[in-house]
């Protein structure tokens, strides 16, 4: 096709011009073709505390990981990479962030940021676009690296009991334990990990659950894109046991009495007994199921790909509710359990809802003149103490909104002071 | 317009190429192969189209390079060779529209496979709403990206070169089965393009996953072999295939820019966009396989035969168009 374009403008008119242009016009159309999906990152905000203050520890503005104070004019306590607390601002933007040897070009932050060290000394994020982990100190001042896996890294970093251990799972089917106090800097130095890397049978996007059983200890149960899903020991990474599902696993796993929860491309979602990997029981949903499930009193929840949620008894998987609730959206977004009971759900499209727990009748939120944020919502909501919720969405805009409220407010960047007025006053 | 692009053209050939890979056993870079020629074969009227109409453009040639010397001032230039183009039944526009109807085609194919190789979660995401709802195609996504050691989700080098390569021997073929030029801004164009076009395709092939360097180099694979049966050049050696340079036209092609030369004209007929008929009485002299027939050369072929019967049966019903053309 190319050569004969070629030829019709070239033979025809036989000017190199001719030849210019059409380079000209290749160019675009080549690159049209050639966008790439680039990683944004969902990451779910956690709340955290910096210098006593409460922040939101939050995927904002051009996929950067940020500490932000709601309460400061200010917001912005740290920005990573790029703007370090207690750092003056400088013309030179190429700096290196304090800590690290050359200037970070992270992006895509999937997994929520865990917390290392006694008393929560440092943030732990991983990075897709470098497969880098690293740890951040919690008032922002410096970063280290814990690992580069050179290659992505989807599924967040699971933290050990003694706050010290992570386990970093990847896309090229690995799982490594890291001492965080004496990390290795290369894959290649595996003497230097906690236990040599653990293999398993997929690309791991889910983030593993730790699991305490009376028969194995301490077990890392990993989700895979191949279906299979893999119990390590965390004291050597042997596999305790394994299972094998219909399809590809990308929704992290939740544990909950005894049984982990999951759900898959199969349509399907399973509760495995932790001690033995047997299945305990099954369900089938209308799509694929990417939401984390929610596994709180006796109940779990998750929502799939058609827009359904669905809720299980948690040791029978009995259905809940007549018939699983329809958002009419499609939903990636964890549902979340307020304080005073109600479940959000937050579908792709930004749309805020809200059902009884109970019997799955919609309490809030009206399908006429939907809530919704002004861009997608991939990530999991924060229901913060005073019942509120702070949603990221894939613009790495923070937005808040409380059930009942009739309103969902931007409060990064840009806070919206008179809408957030309003939804309190609402709550009285 | 969205309704046409996505629900008529990117999500029926999303799904058709993992059915299709279910069918080759989960191998998805097999599946990016057939795919592609599956796809060259149906839009392959169109290709033959272009092909032929190139053809007549470049049998013109001669003339049009006379014309271009005779006539100085602009507007006559211009009349006379739109004059050229009526005469042999010529349609400037032929050769665009077959290439104008395949761009949305080639665009949605290299759309599908980025959509389905899937190399973020949120590439993902969007596919999951362009996969018809049956569990056949819903389950077995996400595909297996390793093919014969590369990852088709990833950049990959060898693949690039591989791409730059047949870019190149699609160059040179084309190079080879045009008639000489004589003309040297048209021959410093010809090897810009044999240099140009493939650095600049090696290099996308670098920027995206492998899996659409696949598509690229196996449509160009198909596109030689395509050019190769349909120009059937007689100067295709071992020499050819290691030289870095252009090498000189074919035989046929010197014969057929003879044949124009010799003011006998160019290929004539009904409509040159619809495969350059040729007159009865200039048939053994201006066509290359048909010349070659007359000259009692080896290349004469059942096809030509063939295509020299049909001309003949034509040649009987459009005698007075054919005189008018010459």
């Amino acid at each position: 096709m190319r050569r004969r374009l070629g030829h019709c403008l070239g033979d025809r008119l036989g000017d190199r011009r001719w030849l210019g242009i059409a380079l000209l016009a290749a160019i675009p159309l080549l690159a049209a073709c050639t966008i790439s999906n680039d990683p944004d990152g969902w990451a779910q905000p956690i709340a955290a505390e910096v210098e006593g203050r409460p922040v939101i520890i939050a995927r904002v503005e051009d996929k950067l990981i940020g500490a932000i104070d709601l309460d400061r004019a200010n917001a912005v306590v740290w920005m990573f990479p790029g703007a370090a607390a207690g750092r003056p601002e400088s013309d030179d933007d190429d700096r290196p962030f304090p800590g690290l040897d050359d200037q970070v070009d992270a992006q895509g932050f999937y997994g929520a940021p865990a917390t290392i060290g006694a008393n929560d000394d440092e943030f732990v994020v991983a990075d897709h676009n470098e497969g880098v982990v690293y740890a951040i100190r919690r008032d922002g001042s410096s970063a280290r690296v814990l690992l580069d896996t050179g290659v992505p890294v989807i599924a967040g970093v699971v933290v050990a009991d003694d706050a010290r251990t992570i386990f970093v799972a990847t896309t090229d089917e690995r799982v490594y334990a890291i001492d965080t106090e004496n990390p290795p800097l290369s894959v290649n130095d595996t003497e230097a990990f906690v236990w040599p890397p653990a293999e398993v049978e997929g690309r791991i996007w889910g983030t593993p659950a730790l699991a305490h059983t009376e028969t194995h200890g301490s077990l890392l149960i990993v989700p895979t894109m191949s279906g299979q899903v893999a119990a390590l020991r965390t004291g050597d990474g042997t596999p305790a046991w394994t299972f094998v599902s219909g399809a590809g696993i990308a929704s992290d796993v939740a544990i909950d009495g005894g049984l982990a929860f999951f759900g898959g491309f199969d349509r399907t979602f399973y509760a495995l007994d932790i001690e033995s990997g047997d299945l305990r029981w099954s369900a089938q949903g209308a799509h694929w199921f990417w939401t984390n499930a929610l596994a709180v009193n006796g109940a779990v929840y998750a929502g799939d790909l058609h827009g359904a949620v669905w809720a299980w008894d948690a040791q029978t998987g009995a259905a809940r509710w007549p018939e699983p609730f329809q958002a009419g959206e499609r939903i990636r977004a964890q549902p979340a359990l307020t304080a005073a009971g109600e479940l959000v759900i937050i579908t792709r499209e930004g749309t805020l809802l809200a059902v009884d727990p109970e019997t799955g009748a919609q309490i809030w939120g009206d399908p006429e003149t939907p809530l919704r944020t002004s861009n997608r919502v991939l990530a999991t909501p924060l229901v913060l103490d005073d019942g509120s919720l702070v949603i990221s969405d894939d613009q790495g805009v923070l937005w808040r909104s409380r059930v009942g409220a009739g309103r969902v407010c931007q409060v990064y960047p840009d806070r919206n002071l008179e809408c957030e007025r309003l939804l309190d006053a609402d709550r009285g | 317009m969205s309704f046409i692009w996505n629900d008529l053209l990117v999500n029926p050939m999303i799904n058709a190429l993992i059915t299709m890979s279910n069918a080759m056993l989960d191998n998805f870079g097999l599946a990016i192969i057939a795919f592609t020629i599956f796809i060259r074969l149906v839009t392959f009227p169109l290709t033959i189209k272009q092909l032929r109409t190139t053809r007549a453009m470049q049998e013109m040639q001669p003339q049009m390079q006379e014309i271009q010397k005779k006539y100085k001032d602009p507007k006559r230039r211009q009349q006379e060779m739109m004059k050229l183009y009526r005469d042999v039944g010529f349609n400037p526009l032929g050769c665009l529209l077959p290439f104008a109807v395949q761009i949305p085609i080639w665009i949605a194919l290299f759309h599908v496979i980025r959509y389905t190789v899937g190399t973020t979660p949120e590439a993902l995401l969007d596919l999951s709403r362009r996969l018809y709802d049956w569990g056949y195609i819903t389950e077995s996504v996400p595909l297996s990206s390793n093919f014969i050691g590369i990852d088709l989700a990833e950049r990959s080098i060898p693949l690039a070169i591989l791409v730059a390569a047949a870019t190149f021997y699609q160059q040179k073929l084309s190079t080879a089965t045009r008639p000489q030029v004589k003309d040297d801004r048209q021959a410093a164009t010809n090897k810009m393009m044999l240099y140009m076009m493939p650095l600049l395709f090696g290099w996308f092939t670098m920027t995206v996953p492998s899996g659409l360097g696949l598509y690229w180099f196996t449509t160009s694979v198909v596109a030689i072999l395509q050019a190769y049966l349909y120009y059937k050049p007689d100067n295709i050696t071992w020499r050819w295939l290691v030289s870095m340079e252009a090498l000189p036209p074919s035989a046929k092609a010197r014969q057929r820019a003879a044949a124009a030369g010799d003011g006998r004209g160019p290929a004539t007929g009904k409509s040159a966009g619809k495969g350059a008929e040729l007159p009865p009485q200039a048939t053994a002299s201006q066509d290359p396989v048909a010349a070659g027939a007359a000259d009692g050369s080896s290349s004469q072929s059942a096809a030509a035969r063939r295509r020299r019967r049909r001309r003949r049966r034509r040649g009987r019903g459009g005698g007075a168009r054919s005189e008018r053309g010459d």
